[in-house]
């Protein structure tokens, strides 16, 4: 797209790039540059239509990624993270309870799952055709 | 029974636009509204028909000043000649003029 683009634009237009595969990426280039030269009341809809191609590349190299059973592992581990901060939030401290053990084991879990999810959107990243990849 | 390749209906329309002139390139967005597909739909018929060898895709040589350059497209010959059966198949009439106009120009 040219200088004179919409700086929003441009910095869509750069992410979708990146999130691409490589092989895909001069079509992408090509519904930006078209979008440049079509009347103005169509170009936002123009626009959706590429934006929904770079989500469909993108949601198809994370979930290439994070296999479904890593997903449901995602899913159930976000929910006990999320119990037993609740529990180490209550400030009961009695008998053998100890809402700190809770507070420290939401922690360690909540931080595995961040690590698991982080390295999924990394791995989407820098899937085949990313741009890291690129020989 | 599997359904034959590039025949759904979307497929077909795209198909039968580059048809019309197979000589002329064309812009995505004057396939959009001939077609009246958006391009979400048509892109990706756009990229799939092109790996398969039946469109053609080129970057224009001389941009209008001030605006990027556009990406161009056509079909091969084989798209001509396997576009051209599917369309004959759904469109007798639309066929028989886009084989008229490949017969014109020759299959590449």
């Amino acid at each position: 797209m040219n200088a004179t683009a919409r700086p929003f634009v441009r910095i869509v237009r750069g992410a979708a790039i990146a999130v691409c595969p490589r092989a895909d990426r001069p079509w992408i280039e090509a519904m930006f540059a078209e979008a440049s030269a079509i009347p103005e009341r169509s170009r936002l809809a123009w626009l959706s239509g590429a934006t929904s191609i770079v989500w469909a590349a993108f949601h198809a190299r994370l979930g290439a990624s994070l296999p479904a059973g890593r997903r449901w592992g995602a899913f159930g581990a976000a929910h006990v993270g999320a119990g037993f901060l609740g529990l180490g939030l209550t400030d009961i401290e009695a008998f053998i309870f100890d809402d700190d053990w809770f507070l420290a084991f939401g922690g360690i879990t909540v931080t595995a799952l961040a690590a698991t999810l982080g390295a999924a959107l990394v791995s989407a990243f820098r899937g085949p055709g990313s741009r890291q990849n690129a020989a | 029974m599997a359904r034959r390749p590039n025949s759904s209906k979307q497929t077909e329309a795209v198909l039968a636009a580059l048809l019309s002139d197979t000589s002329e390139w064309q812009h995505g967005y004057s396939l959009s509204r001939e077609t009246g597909l958006k391009s979400g739909t048509l892109y990706p018929i756009l990229m799939r028909l092109e790996r398969q060898g039946w469109l053609e895709a080129r970057w224009e040589d001389e941009p209008t000043p001030g605006k990027p350059r556009r990406h161009l497209y056509r079909l091969t010959g084989t798209g001509a000649q396997e576009a051209g059966a599917i369309v004959a198949a759904t469109e007798p009439g639309h066929a028989v003029a886009s084989f008229r106009s490949i017969g014109k120009e020759g299959v590449a």
